[in-house]
């Protein structure tokens, strides 16, 4: 029953957390609360073996089934693509919405592990040797995806923004 | 703005917790332990089922590999050729060999001793290596044989004890010697007489072993 406690306390006080790091990590929000709630069923199960660190293991469960990109497209029947789909008249019809939009837009399509690699490196604010650990990559590969992830990212809310300031 | 800002701006889309998240949490996982202790139980069980058919499967079929074996065996070497054209008799004689030593009769001893004396006697030489022939009928000490075969057991004993013997029906001699005549024997403690062939031999056992001490 203790144990019990323990989790649910671990819960309450680290669901928001996660949940903020499985939606960068998917750009989906359904998905994110999926991947959670999987996740913490894992710990749940391993509870006595995690208690000292059970934040670690449920980072490592969210990175590991988010950075598979064939697990989750089989699991959510989707079939990933590297471009988002045009539209009828091949205009944006977010360009000059919000940058917070473009910025999703451009999250969700950047690769899975360029994504785990960016938002490991500077969200959760991990080292390139945790992140490449954590990815089972080198730390080179880390850094490249980082850098290509982020000038993505950065391009997307620019051009968001200018957009703005043109409208 | 910095890149953590950048990625804070997204994550501030993350949805927020549900209020029973931690009671769906714990619900789910006591399901899937449920099925993981039920998957288990099914195993051992089909493993258990797999082990209950597959143990008198094996053990049948080594049965059946060692019967196989056995039938595929040649005759023991020491049967005379005229023996292997007669199933009966090879019959008698395998039977007999697999029982002689535990189950034999206690006269079926006193017989044999008599036979190798009375042939050793008569020939010279211990006639077991040679075709032995019994004729098949109980003879008195003097006169007719009766129509009474010998006893199935004695016959089964004798055969088991001495490899070569052949129990016949007819009384013709072959190379010049006639078929043993054997009487009933009369065995008192460790005494015995045994007709053989009108003689009669006394035997008597000593040292465990059944011996001649007068006769012919």
């Amino acid at each position: 029953m203790a144990e019990e406690e323990a989790f649910r306390r671990f819960v309450a006080e680290r669901s928001a957390g996660l949940l903020r790091l499985a939606y960068l990590l998917t750009a989906d929000r359904a998905g994110a609360e999926d991947l959670v709630q999987n996740a913490l069923v894992k710990a749940y199960l391993r509870w006595r073996s995690i208690e000292s660190n059970p934040e670690a293991y449920v980072r490592r469960v969210l990175v590991t089934v988010a950075a598979d990109e064939r697990r989750r497209a089989h699991r959510r029947h989707e079939t990933a693509v590297e471009a988002l789909p045009e539209t009828a008249d091949g205009a944006d019809p977010y360009a000059g919405v919000d940058g917070n939009v473009r910025l999703r837009s451009a999250l969700a399509g950047l690769p899975a592990r360029q994504r785990a690699a960016v938002v490991l490196r500077h969200w959760v604010g991990l080292e390139v040797a945790e992140v490449a650990e954590l990815l089972g990559c080198s730390a080179g590969t880390v850094r490249s995806q980082t850098l290509r992830g982020l000038e993505k990212l950065r391009e997307a809310y620019g051009v968001a923004v200018e957009g703005e300031t043109r409208g | 703005m910095d890149d953590r800002e950048l990625l804070g701006l997204l994550a501030e889309e993350a949805p927020v917790p549900r209020p029973g998240l931690a009671d769906e949490v714990v619900a789910q996982a006591r399901r899937a332990r449920t099925r993981r202790r039920w998957k288990t139980a099914a195993g051992g069980l089909a493993l258990a089922a797999a082990v209950t058919v597959a143990i008198p499967f094996v053990l049948y079929r080594q049965d059946a590999s060692t019967m196989d074996s056995a039938a595929q065996r040649p005759a023991p070497a020491s049967a005379p050729l005229e023996d292997q054209d007669r199933p009966d008799l090879m019959e008698e004689k395998a039977a007999g060999q697999s029982q002689a030593e535990d189950s034999s009769r206690p006269d079926a001893a006193v017989y044999e001793a008599a036979i190798d004396a009375f042939l050793e006697t008569k020939t010279g030489v211990a006639q077991r290596s040679r075709p032995l022939r019994i004729l098949d009928r109980i003879c008195p000490l003097r006169g007719e044989c009766a129509d009474r075969p010998l006893d199935r057991d004695l016959k089964r004993d004798l055969a088991a004890r001495m490899p070569s013997v052949r129990f016949v029906q007819d009384t013709a001699a072959l190379n010049l010697l006639e078929p043993l005549r054997l009487g009933e024997a009369r065995i008192e403690g460790e005494k015995a007489r045994v007709p053989v062939s009108g003689e009669l031999l006394r035997l008597e056992l000593r040292q465990g072993r059944w011996r001649v001490v007068g006769g012919p």
